[in-house]
C-alpha cells in the first residue's frame, strides 16, 4: 500500500512538472510570437494604404466605475472609427484592484494593446519582466507631433537602456517648496511675503499668531513633510530614491555623497525649538493634520509643490479661508519619475494601431475631453470660454484626467486659473533638474538593513519632525540604533552603487 | 408558587447575558457609527448613541442604487447555485471515498488531500480560466474555482465514514442501487453536516470577491462584495489623495469616511444576518431528524 501511494505521489510529482514545464514554455512562446509579430507587421502596415478593422483593448485605473461608461465609449468609437478605422474597448480597473490586475494578466499572458504604467506600476519593472515593448521606432513613424512636443527630460525618464518604454501623460512636472498662510492672519498682522527667504524666517508671524489668535495652531507641522525631504535649495539636492538624507552639493562637480548634512539637522532643531515655543500643536505628533485645517485652525501650512492655482485647490480644505502662498525655493525636478504614462503590451497583435491612438488621445481635444469629461449637455455643460462645470449627478464623471492623456488639452474647471496649462508648461520647461535625478538604487543587496533601518526612523521619525522630541537629547540615541540597524552597510552599498551611476553617466 | 432562587443558576445565566453581551454589542456599535455624522465620529469617537444622526454614509454608497442592487441580485444568485451545487458535489465525492469497500479509497482520499497542500497558484488558475475555459465576464467563472473545498470534502468524508457500512448493505439487500441508497439513505442521514458545510460554502461564496475583481470585467455582473471592496478602496484614495476631494467637490471634513467603512459592513453582512436565523430553525430541525433514532 505504501509503496503504492509513493508511486502514486512521484507520478503525480512528474505530471505537475511537466505541466509546469508547458505553462513556462507556452509563456515564453507566446511573448516570443509577440516580438515577432510586432517586427513583422510594422513595414507591412507603412505599406498598407487603407488601414484594416481592428478592435484595441486599454487598460486603465479609475476611482470608480462609471454608470455611463457604455454611452461614452461609443462616442469615442465614433471619432476613433472615424480617423482610426478602429474601435476601442476600454477596460476600467477600480484603482484599488489595477496592480494585482494588471500583473495577473501581464502574467498570463493575455493579449491586449494598451495599458497605463505609471507610479504604482511602473514601466522599468514592466520591462524588465519583459510585459511592454520599445516604442522609438513606433514614435518616430506614427506620432511625431507628440514625439517633439513631450519634453525630452520626460522622454528620458521614461527610456531604459535607451529604448522608450511609455507614452507620459503630460501634467505638473517640478515642484518648489514653500508656506501657504491663510491670508486672513497675513493681512492683519501685515506680513510681507518678501521678506521671508528661508523657513526660519516665518519665525516673528509665528509668534504674533500664538500671542494673539487663541484656538490657532501658528504651525500645522502634522510629521508628515517640512523638514524633510527639501529635495533642493541653495546648498544641496537630495539624491532621490533613497531615503532622503543622502545629499549633493548643488555646485559641487565631485558630486560627494553627504549624509545627514548639518543643515538638514538644523531643520530639526528648528522644530525642536518651534515645539517648545507653542507654535506646532503639543499632540502633533498622534493627531491628523486635516481635523484641525478643515475647520481653518491652521495658521501656516508647508507644502512642497506649490503648483499653479494651488490657492483655489487648498481652499476648501482650510474650511473655506482664502489663502496667499510664499514660495522659498525656485522650480525644480528629479528629471520624469514615470509618474502617469501609457504603454503598449508586448501581446499587442497591433502596436502600430496602439500608437495612432495614443498620438490622437494626446492632440484631439475633443475626443480628450470626451474621454476626461463625458457628452457635453449630459455630463458638463459648456460656460464661458474654455470653462466647464460637471452636471450635478453627472454619470460620467472620472475625475482622472492625467489617466487618459496629456492634461494640457483639457477644458478648465472652475477655479482654475486660465493660463494654468501655459504656466505649467512653462514650468516643465525651465525648472532646474537634478544632475543625479536618474539615480536609480537597487535595494536588493541591503534590503534587511533598509527594513530594519526604516523600523527605527518610524519610532522616532514623527517625533523629530513635529519637534516633540527633543532634538540633542534623541539624536545620539537614534543614529546609535541607525548605526546598529546596519546604517554602514547601508551607506556603503548606496556609495558604491552611486559612484557606478556617476561613471555610467560620464559625470566623473 | 414563587421559585426558590437558585444562585447557580443565576450565575449561569448571568454568564450567558454577558456572553450574548459580548457578541451583539460590536454589532449594534456598528450599525450606530454607520448613522453617525463624521465630524462628530472625529470629535467624540465612536458611540453607541449617535450625537449627531447622519443618513450621509449610506447616501454615498447608494449613490446608483441600480448597481447596488444588480449587485445583489449577482451575489444571491452566485450563492444558491453555488452552494446548492457545491454541497451535492462535496457529499457525493465525500461518500464515495468514504466507503470502505471502494477499492482505491485511500489512493482518491491523498488525490483530494494532495490538493490542499499544492495548487497551481495565481496565474495558471487565471490562464486556465481566461484562455482555456474562456470564463472571463461569465458567472461560471464565480462559481466554479470555489465549488468543491477539499477541506470540506475530508470533513464530510470524517462524519460520513461514521455511518455503518451495514446500512448500506441492508439497503442493498432490500433492492436499492448506489443512487437511491446515496440520495434516500445517505443524505438524511448526514444532515447535520450537509448544514454545516451548507452554511460554510454560503459564506464562501457570500464573501468572495478576488475572483470577481480577476474576471468580471461587465459592470453589470459585478458581485456585492467587490463593489463594496471598489467603494472602500475609492473612499481610501480620496481621503489620502485630497487634491481630488478638491476636484470632486467634496468637502473632506463631511466626508463618510469612518461611517461609511461601517455602512459597507452592514450592507454587506446585514442580509446574511437577517436571513440567517429565518434558515436557523431548518439547522436545528435537520439536526434532530435522522433515521437513527433511539
Amino acid at each position: 500500500m505504501k509503496k503504492r501511494l509513493f508511486g502514486l505521489l512521484a507520478v503525480i510529482m512528474i505530471a505537475i512538472s511537466a505541466l509546469a514545464g508547458c505553462g513556462g514554455s507556452g509563456g515564453k512562446s507566446d511573448s516570443g510570437s509577440g516580438t515577432t509579430g510586432t517586427q513583422g507587421s510594422t513595414p507591412e502596415a507603412s505599406g498598407a494604404s487603407g488601414l484594416e478593422p481592428t478592435e484595441l483593448t486599454w487598460y486603465y485605473p479609475l476611482l470608480q466605475l462609471q454608470p455611463d461608461q457604455k454611452k461614452v465609449e461609443e462616442e469615442i468609437n465614433k471619432i476613433v472609427k472615424e480617423k482610426l478605422n478602429a474601435t476601442v474597448k476600454l477596460m476600467p480597473v477600480a484603482i484599488g484592484d489595477y496592480v494585482q490586475k494588471m500583473n495577473t494578466v501581464l502574467a498570463a499572458g493575455e493579449k491586449f494593446d494598451i495599458l497605463w504604467t505609471g507610479y504604482m506600476l511602473k514601466p522599468e519593472e514592466l520591462v524588465r519582466k519583459g510585459a511592454i515593448q520599445p516604442l522609438n521606432g513606433l514614435l518616430d513613424e506614427y506620432a511625431p507631433q507628440l514625439k517633439s512636443d513631450v519634453p525630452q527630460v520626460m522622454w528620458d525618464g521614461l527610456s531604459v537602456d535607451g529604448e522608450i518604454y511609455g507614452i507620459p501623460n503630460q501634467q505638473i512636472n517640478g515642484s518648489r517648496y514653500g508656506f501657504i498662510v491663510q491670508k486672513r492672519f497675513a493681512d492683519k498682522y501685515g506680513l510681507d511675503p518678501s521678506t521671508i527667504k528661508t523657513i526660519a524666517d516665518i519665525e516673528p508671524f509665528l509668534e504674533q499668531i500664538k500671542q494673539n489668535e487663541p484656538g490657532i495652531i501658528p504651525l500645522g507641522l502634522f510629521g508628515s513633510s517640512f523638514v524633510n525631504p527639501q529635495a533642493h535649495d541653495d546648498q544641496y539636492w537630495v539624491v532621490p530614491g533613497l531615503d532622503d538624507h543622502f545629499y549633493i552639493k548643488t555646485d559641487d562637480p565631485s558630486y560627494t555623497l553627504h549624509r545627514y548634512p548639518e543643515e538638514e539637522l538644523d531643520n530639526f532643531r528648528l522644530a525642536s525649538k518651534w515645539y517648545k515655543a507653542g507654535y506646532i500643536h503639543k499632540d502633533a505628533a498622534t493627531e491628523k493634520m486635516t481635523d484641525y485645517q478643515s475647520k481653518g485652525q491652521i495658521a501656516v501650512e508647508f507644502d512642497v509643490t506649490l503648483k499653479p492655482g494651488v490657492e483655489a485647490e487648498v481652499k476648501p480644505k482650510n474650511g473655506g479661508n482664502d489663502v496667499i502662498i510664499i514660495p522659498l525655493s525656485d522650480w525644480f525636478s528629479n528629471g520624469y519619475s514615470a509618474t502617469t504614462n501609457q504603454s503598449i503590451s508586448r501581446t499587442s497583435p497591433n502596436p502600430e494601431r496602439a500608437m495612432m491612438l495614443l498620438n490622437l488621445i494626446n492632440t484631439d481635444k475633443e475626443l480628450y475631453n470626451l474621454m476626461i469629461n463625458g457628452l457635453e449637455g449630459v455630463h458638463y455643460e459648456k460656460l464661458s470660454g474654455e470653462y466647464i462645470k460637471a452636471m450635478p449627478d453627472s454619470r460620467y464623471r472620472p475625475n482622472m484626467d492625467w489617466v487618459f492623456g496629456s492634461v494640457f488639452n483639457s477644458y478648465l474647471k472652475e477655479g482654475q486659473p486660465e493660463n494654468i496649462w501655459e504656466e505649467t508648461k512653462k514650468i516643465n520647461e525651465s525648472s532646474e533638474i537634478n544632475p543625479v535625478g536618474a539615480f536609480k538604487f537597487n535595494s536588493e543587496p541591503v534590503s534587511t538593513e533598509i527594513a530594519n533601518l526604516n523600523a527605527v526612523w518610524g519610532e522616532y521619525k514623527r517625533g523629530l519632525v513635529t519637534g516633540t522630541l527633543d532634538f540633542e537629547e534623541t539624536w545620539p540615541v537614534l543614529y546609535g540604533k541607525l548605526k546598529e540597524a546596519g546604517e554602514d552597510k547601508y551607506v556603503e552599498e548606496v556609495t558604491r552603487q552611486f559612484e557606478q551611476f556617476l561613471k555610467d553617466k560620464g559625470l566623473k | 408558587m414563587p421559585k426558590k432562587f437558585e444562585l447557580s443558576k443565576m450565575l449561569i445565566h448571568l454568564l450567558f447575558i454577558l456572553l450574548s453581551l459580548a457578541i451583539v454589542l460590536p454589532f449594534l456599535l456598528v450599525v450606530a457609527v454607520s448613522l453617525t455624522d463624521e465630524a462628530s465620529l472625529t470629535d467624540k469617537g465612536y458611540q453607541f448613541f449617535p450625537e449627531t444622526f447622519s443618513l450621509e454614509a449610506y447616501r454615498y454608497l447608494l449613490d446608483a442604487p441600480d448597481i447596488l442592487l444588480r449587485a445583489y441580485g449577482v451575489t444571491i444568485t452566485v450563492t444558491v447555485i453555488g452552494a446548492l451545487a457545491g454541497l451535492l458535489l462535496t457529499a457525493m465525492t465525500a461518500y464515495v471515498i468514504s466507503r470502505p469497500d471502494y477499492r482505491y479509497n485511500r489512493v482518491t482520499t491523498f488525490y483530494v488531500f494532495f490538493t490542499m497542500l499544492f495548487s497551481g497558484g495565481l496565474v495558471p488558475s487565471y490562464i486556465l480560466i481566461t484562455q482555456y475555459l474562456h470564463l472571463k465576464d461569465s458567472l461560471l467563472a464565480l462559481i466554479l474555482p470555489v465549488l468543491l473545498s477539499p477541506f470540506n470534502i475530508m470533513v464530510m468524508k470524517g462524519f460520513m465514514s461514521k455511518i455503518p457500512l451495514e446500512i448500506v448493505e441492508s439497503a442493498k439487500i432490500d433492492g436499492a442501487r448506489e443512487l437511491r441508497i446515496f440520495f434516500r439513505i445517505i443524505l438524511p442521514l448526514s444532515t447535520p453536516a450537509l448544514a454545516t458545510l451548507g452554511l460554510l460554502i454560503s459564506f464562501t461564496y457570500w464573501n468572495e470577491w478576488f475572483n470577481a475583481m480577476l474576471y468580471i470585467d461587465d459592470p453589470d455582473k459585478v458581485p456585492l462584495q467587490l463593489l463594496l471592496v471598489r467603494t472602500l478602496g475609492s473612499i481610501e484614495f480620496i481621503t489620502s489623495n485630497s487634491e481630488f476631494s478638491q476636484q470632486l467637490g467634496i468637502d473632506l471634513s463631511s466626508f463618510p469616511n469612518n461611517s461609511a467603512r461601517m455602512a459597507i459592513a452592514v450592507l454587506a453582512g446585514g442580509p446574511m444576518l437577517i436571513i440567517f436565523p429565518f434558515f436557523q430553525r431548518f439547522f436545528v430541525k435537520g439536526l434532530t431528524v435522522g433515521s437513527l433514532k433511539g
